[in-house]
């Protein structure tokens, strides 16, 4: 019951602080994704996800533009090697098109290394530690990741089928090009709900805030709604 | 005579491997009132002793059991009751790499022969006493194995001749006899990973 109420509570909070920051006038985007993974023969899985990202609403002029428009469509895969002790190295490519019903999207093509590790036992701790190569038409960007994440079930000490979890997670992500002025800093705070069903799939809701360029004059922030059906093939 | 003995604890190890299954077990948190009356008339002098108290239902393929996880004296206890208010097992959260008894060595002699790898992710001592708080009482103080005390072990491990990875449950009795193998279906954690 505590674990209800804890991840209710959090929840909330969020939803709180997100219709307060609405007020303020911060863009707000909807990121629905669909994750399939396979396991593959010994310790190899592979993980294929599609995620589509709509803006709903930005600013202009100190004022709140209300409108719909396809931000980014992506497609990211990954290669999977299982190491024991619940550690993990992956290796992924993602190719992403922002705009991408425009006549001229721009494309970016980017490679993924990473480096997962996970402990506790009804709160799972997930530390994930990624590199990323970004190859975009006018420039090439590095970006250096971490997060941690944890769950817990809502209900008794391991999540079971037909069971609610709570899930939160805080990510620091450093973008660098080598060229000054260029390079900035970058939090991702999320929370959410997720459900597991009968078949082993798990659909999640979060509510993540993006605070980005940080420590710069052109810093911003961004809310995401994010909405992920996870399937194991 | 020991070699001979080893073989005879490896052999029977063997047996129980074979026959081992795949644990099944369905928890959910429930409220105190929730819990059976006379097991909670048993624990009462301990719950008064005791912080960070849950009480669970657990529902596998032998039925429905109740149990209590509670941290007493600074260490983490289940006490697990079936659903006739029989006290089934006491168990206590250990460190596999500090705690040392005569049984480690066989029990690690019998992983050794049957992975390539293992990691040992929760170890727990594993009693039934004739009540909880008796065995409450005794644990603590207990320095050498008792008769009756079992070993529980949490484990990923790569079965010999194989590639993949497994999470396994092993039961050993104190002589370091494997009781029971299970393996646990471990939860896919993709939707932290990407």
């Amino acid at each position: 019951m505590r674990g209800i109420a804890f991840g209710f509570l959090m929840t909330l909070l969020l939803l709180f602080v997100a219709s307060s920051a609405w007020s303020q006038r911060i863009p707000f985007y909807a990121e629905p994704a669909l994750s399939v993974g396979k396991q593959l023969k010994g310790r190899f899985s592979v993980n294929a996800k599609f995620v589509f990202r709509q803006q709903f609403a930005s600013i202009n002029e100190q004022q709140l533009d209300w409108f719909s428009q396809s931000d980014v469509v992506e497609v990211q895969l990954f290669l999977n090697y299982k190491i024991l002790g619940s550690k993990r190295l992956t290796f992924g490519y993602l190719y992403g098109l922002d705009d991408p019903f425009l006549t001229d999207p721009a494309w970016e093509h980017r490679l993924m290394q990473q480096f997962t590790f996970q402990s506790g036992n009804r709160f799972k701790w997930v530390n994930r530690l990624r590199l990323e190569q970004r190859f975009s038409a006018n420039q090439f960007r590095n970006r250096i990741r971490y997060r941690f994440t944890f769950d817990s079930p809502l209900s008794g000490s391991k999540l079971d089928p037909k069971e609610w979890y709570f899930v939160a997670g805080d990510e620091w992500l450093y973008n660098f090009t080598g060229k000054p002025g260029e390079d900035h800093l970058e939090n991702r705070i999320q929370a959410g709900l997720g459900y597991l069903f009968d078949n082993g799939h798990k659909v999640q809701f979060e509510i993540q805030y993006r605070w980005l360029r940080m420590l710069s004059s052109r810093e911003a922030s961004a809310w995401h709604l994010l909405l992920t059906y996870n399937l194991n093939l | 005579m020991r070699i001979v003995l080893s073989l005879i604890l490896m052999f029977s190890s063997f047996f129980v491997f074979g026959q081992s299954g795949i644990k099944y077990e369905k928890e959910e948190s429930v409220c105190r009132e929730a819990f059976p009356d006379e097991a909670l008339l048993q624990l009462q002098p301990l719950l008064d002793q005791s912080k960070r108290i849950r009480f669970y239902k657990e529902t596998d393929q032998d039925g429905i059991n109740y149990e209590v996880k509670l941290k007493f004296e600074g260490n983490f206890y289940s006490i697990e009751y079936d659903s006739s208010n029989n006290l089934k097992d006491i168990e206590r959260l250990m460190s596999w790499k500090k705690y040392n008894m005569p049984a480690k060595l066989v029990m690690q002699q019998f992983m050794d022969s049957l992975f390539i790898k293992y990691k040992v992710k929760r170890f727990q001592i594993q009693d039934v006493p004739n009540s909880a708080l008796e065995s409450i009482h005794y644990l603590p103080l207990e320095k050498d194995f008792l008769i009756g005390r079992n070993y529980e072990l949490e484990l990923d491990a790569i079965l010999k001749g194989q590639h993949k990875p497994l999470s396994f449950e092993l039961l050993f009795d104190n002589s370091g006899v494997l009781l029971q193998r299970r393996i646990i279906s471990s939860d896919l954690q993709d939707n932290l990973i990407y």
